[in-house]
């Protein structure tokens, strides 16, 4: 179609209202509903856990234009060349290449296009099949953190409430189970104190194990805002084992060798001790542990201190990699006096086998300073996708979480929740069944005879991929998603689904922050939501099983009142009377029953109404036990004494934590006086309302280099895409800029082999082997080479490690650290 | 339909993407830089602001937008370059 002269002026006027605005200039006022036919409406980004508010332009259906929401206080109306690719990640192929129609494979390994009914009758038909004669765990939900709350919180109510079954894992567990580990540890509850805004007064930003500027491209334009305003006072320190972008920005680069970095750790807890940069007044509210778990010994500051006496800088610099001046000054640059820092990080921490202690060591030297909780300080673990905090973590999308922050294994948590939920107490699972890739396991060997992946690739992102690829085309394996990928071509039946704007949904990203995405055009043809398919599935199910829920049909803004209970087939949020009127949706009914699951809560939701999520740019961040409307919730979950004297005017004796959460603030203002606590309940003795300094003695990873395999394979993301590229490989801009997987290795490597880029060389592990293009380059380090994982058609994870004792204590995955032997090809 | 995994079609690109940005020019140097940016075929000054000059860009394609974008950003006198706004549609028809 042709663009006419006026409507093309019409383009160009928003495109420069939108820079005059961020440009700090008065512009023109644009309706929302413009003259030029495009409608633009909220979403939140679709790719990663940044949760960039995006405003949506539909022109006669269809996505046409994306911008920046200038009122977003997280991305401020800027985002990055993924952002701008959304529109195109709809259409792949000019919109040929969408699933459209279900899908069922035939004997003959074709598949055919059956109706609706055929596919959700023959899902529910095998799965109950399974079920009466296996066992509930004879079936099993992989989901994402790419679901919507609602999709997730439904798998959750009809796998755990319904079937009863804990075998609900997702994509997350290869993602941020490290870091929720590390949070659990360290303060007994997980998730950040603060938010993005500590960047913006930040004067030490200490990024390890994150590509940052490719990865996070919009939280990083906020470090160069920051360092760009305050040049002298701000110290950027990158530790990193590649020369990534992020780390050519640095002030300081601490390359280390690969899975050496809880030696640097420990190194600069040394520092911070031993040039007396201890906030001792803040150690009142810690305590000292050996070691990570309930049953640590307890020891003092002295007893850490001499535990660090093996980890001075001039030890360990032989076996980092790092002059021990450098180490010193990284530790100098984050303990000064006076000044603010902010750590973050991603899966360079939380994929590893020691993903967990990890993230306790950069939290150890936050509470040994004594910065955080205050603003420009935190220990702020980054997401890595768009809702794997709020659909997993908060929602409890695992084996052996429930919605809420709840643990499976507690019987009053599964009280609470079965209460909720309208089933009985004794249906419910009482212990979790495993994680991720067990899961996997137990379905190669036939544990598990059925199971539903919903929005994400396992036969492409699981280490040792091929090797579960096999096992799903064995088992029965329904696929929801958008487009063909590796794991539909092993699936038994597949699903078309929805996606991004053509769906309503919550997500919640890596600040506590959960925002609304708008449903803003139809998807194409038969696609439906996954929130619909898992309604669909659990309705006959249930009936096919007898097992009825009593669903509370709940006031909207006030979800605890209690209108009426009906008993009901499925989930009940589509029996909802006033779903069934189109006075609300189904997605409203789910998301307001999980908000009572969180009232009262660390995770606290319970204010977040479709109202407020639907009129605020940025959503709402839990803490958020108020449903006033203009009550958003707290930038920060905990702020410091002295904070909160200056901010409030006041100090109490119940203050003599010397932590209050804004949570209990607002309550105690509201006339509800409310627990406080710093943090969350440990499991140790005497670590009430105290965080945990953990004293952790190195370890490396499971696998390292030796002589039949001598270099390390770390892997990970580029900034032209996403995950595995089912989405991005379809945007014409990105496959051209970044088409192909290639391997980075190190000038001195390639030398010895003999190779220069564009030549192939040959990758081999223990598991499999790979050729790929080198790319000579100093990003590398001598030893270690590095691979991207978009690429479907050169899979790297056919190398990666998949055995139980290379994962982290959360039972992440390590796919930082990999032995493997570099041959010309 | 083909129900081998689909091969990624090239799309045709027939019509000119638009997009919105704002150049931030080092301190002292925006005269220059705006002087500059007026010269680019396809860039159209909109004015200045405090936190930068907006411009508006059309290129043949997306990537050629692209490499108007770093192009710019490479200059010596410029510190940053934001886009804000992109309008696609004649791509994704």
């Amino acid at each position: 179609m042709e663009i006419s002269m006026s409507r093309r002026e019409f383009i160009k006027t928003s495109a420069a209202t939108a820079a005059m605005l961020a440009a700090g200039m008065s512009a023109p006022a644009m309706a929302a509903q413009g003259d030029g036919g495009i409608t633009f409406g909220r979403a939140q980004c679709r790719f990663c856990g940044t949760g960039c508010t995006v405003l949506v332009g539909v022109r006669d259906g269809k996505v046409v234009a994306v911008k920046g929401d200038a009122n977003s206080p997280i991305n401020f109306g800027r985002l990055c060349m993924k952002g701008y690719s959304l529109p195109h990640i709809m259409y792949g192929g000019g919109g040929k290449e969408r699933l459209t129609r279900p899908l069922v494979r035939q004997e003959d390994g074709t598949y055919k296009e059956v109706s609706w009914e055929e596919a959700l009758d023959l899902i529910a038909d095998t799965f109950v099949r399974y079920i009466e004669e296996y066992g509930p765990d004879s079936v099993a939900w992989y989901g994402s953190g790419q679901n919507t709350t609602q999709e997730a919180y439904a798998a959750n109510k009809l796998f755990k409430g319904i079937i009863g079954t804990a075998n609900v894992e997702g994509n997350p567990r290869l993602c941020m189970a490290s870091a929720v580990g590390g949070y659990l540890n360290t303060f007994g509850a997980d998730e950040p104190a603060g938010s993005y805004d500590d960047i913006d007064s930040a004067d030490t930003i200490f990024i390890i194990g994150s590509n940052m500027a490719e990865q996070h491209p919009m939280l990083f334009r906020r470090v160069i805002d920051r360092k760009s305003a305050y040049p002298d006072r701000v110290r950027v320190i990158v530790a990193d084992p590649r020369t990534t972008p992020t780390a050519r920005y640095a002030d300081l680069h601490l390359k280390f060798k690969p899975g050496t970095d809880m030696y640097l750790l420990n190194a600069m807890a040394y520092v911070i001790i031993e040039e007396d940069m201890v906030d001792y007044e803040h150690l009142k509210y810690c305590t000292f542990r050996v070691g990570l778990g309930p049953k640590g010994e307890e020891m003092d500051l002295d007893a850490f201190r001499e535990f660090l006496q093996d980890y001075a800088p001039e030890k360990v610099e032989d076996i980092t990699g790092v002059d021990a001046e450098d180490i010193r000054l990284a530790a100098r640059w984050f303990g000064r006096r006076g000044y603010t820092a902010l750590s973050m990080w991603t899966m360079g921490l939380n994929q590893r086998t020691q993903g967990v202690e990890l993230n306790c060591q950069v939290h150890n030297l936050h509470l040994l300073t004594g910065k955080i909780g205050k603003p420009g300080c935190d220990s702020l673990s980054l997401t890595g996708q768009p809702n794997a905090c709020g659909g997993t973590r908060e929602q409890g999308g695992l084996t052996h979480i429930l919605p809420g922050h709840r643990a499976l294994v507690n019987p009053q948590h599964r009280r609470e929740v079965a209460e909720v939920w309208g089933v009985p107490f004794e249906q419910m699972p009482t212990k979790p069944t495993g994680p991720a890739v067990d899961m996997f396991m137990r379905l190669e060997k036939g544990d598990i005879k059925a199971i539903w992946i919903n929005t994400t690739n396992p036969a492409q992102s699981l280490p040792n991929c091929d090797r579960y690829a096999e096992a799903m085309k064995k088992a029965f394996t329904v696929v929801s998603d958008i487009y063909w990928n590796r794991t539909t071509e092993v699936a038994t039946v597949v699903l078309p689904s929805a996606m991004w704007v053509e769906k309503e949904g919550v997500m919640g990203q890596t600040d506590r922050r959960s925002q609304f995405i708008e449903k803003l055009v139809e998807p194409p043809e038969d696609a439906r939501p996954d929130f619909w398919q898992i309604n669909e599935v659990a309705r006959r199910i249930s009936e096919k099983l007898g097992r009825k829920v009593r669903y509370a049909i709940r006031d909207r803004k006030e979800p605890l009142k209690i209108l009426d209970t009906i008993e009901v087939y499925g989930l009940g949020f589509y029996d909802d009377p006033r779903v069934k009127r189109g006075e609300m949706t189904p997605e409203e009914a789910a998301w307001n029953e999980y908000r009572v699951l969180t009232r009262g809560r660390d995770v606290d939701l319970y204010g977040a109404t479709y109202e407020k999520l639907k009129a605020h740019a940025g959503g709402v961040q839990w803490p958020c036990p108020s449903t006033e409307f203009e009550n958003r919730g707290s930038n920060k979950r905990y702020i410091s004494r002295d904070y909160a004297i200056r901010v409030f005017g006041r100090d109490k004796k119940r203050y003599a934590t010397g932590y209050v959460t804004l949570y209990d603030q607002h309550m105690e203002e509201l006339g509800y006086p409310g627990p406080i606590n710093y943090y969350g309940e440990h499991k140790l003795k005497n670590t009430k309302d105290k965080a945990v300094i953990r004293a952790l003695t190195p370890t490396l990873d499971y696998e390292m280099p030796d002589e039949s395999y001598p270099f390390v394979l770390n892997t990970g993301r580029v900034i032209e895409h996403w995950h595995t590229g089912t989405m991005t490989m379809r945007v014409r801009l990105l496959r051209e800029l970044n088409p192909a997987a290639y391997v980075e290795i190190h000038p001195s490597d390639a030398r010895k082999l003999g190779v220069k880029s564009g030549e192939k060389i040959k990758l081999i592990s223990p598991r499999g082997s790979i050729v790929l293009p080198a790319w000579v380059t100093e990003r590398a380090q001598p030893g270690m080479v590095f691979v991207p994982w978009f690429d479907e058609n050169r899979l790297i994870n056919d190398l990666t490690i998949d055995v139980p004792e290379s994962w982290s204590k959360a039972a992440e995955p390590d796919y930082k650290v990999c032995k493997i032997k570099v041959a010309r090809a | 339909m083909s129900l081998r995994r689909p091969v990624l079609q090239n799309q045709e690109v027939k019509h000119l993407p638009i997009s919105g940005a704002v150049v931030v020019p080092v301190p002292g140097r925006e005269e220059e830089v705006e002087r500059s940016l007026r010269s680019l075929p396809g860039v159209e000054v909109k004015g200045r602001g405090a936190k930068g000059i907006a411009v508006v860009m059309e290129g043949r394609t997306t990537k050629e937008l692209k490499k108007l974008s770093e192009r710019i950003e490479n200059w010596e006198d410029v510190v940053d370059f934001q886009l804000v706004y992109l309008n696609v549609e004649d791509e994704v028809e």
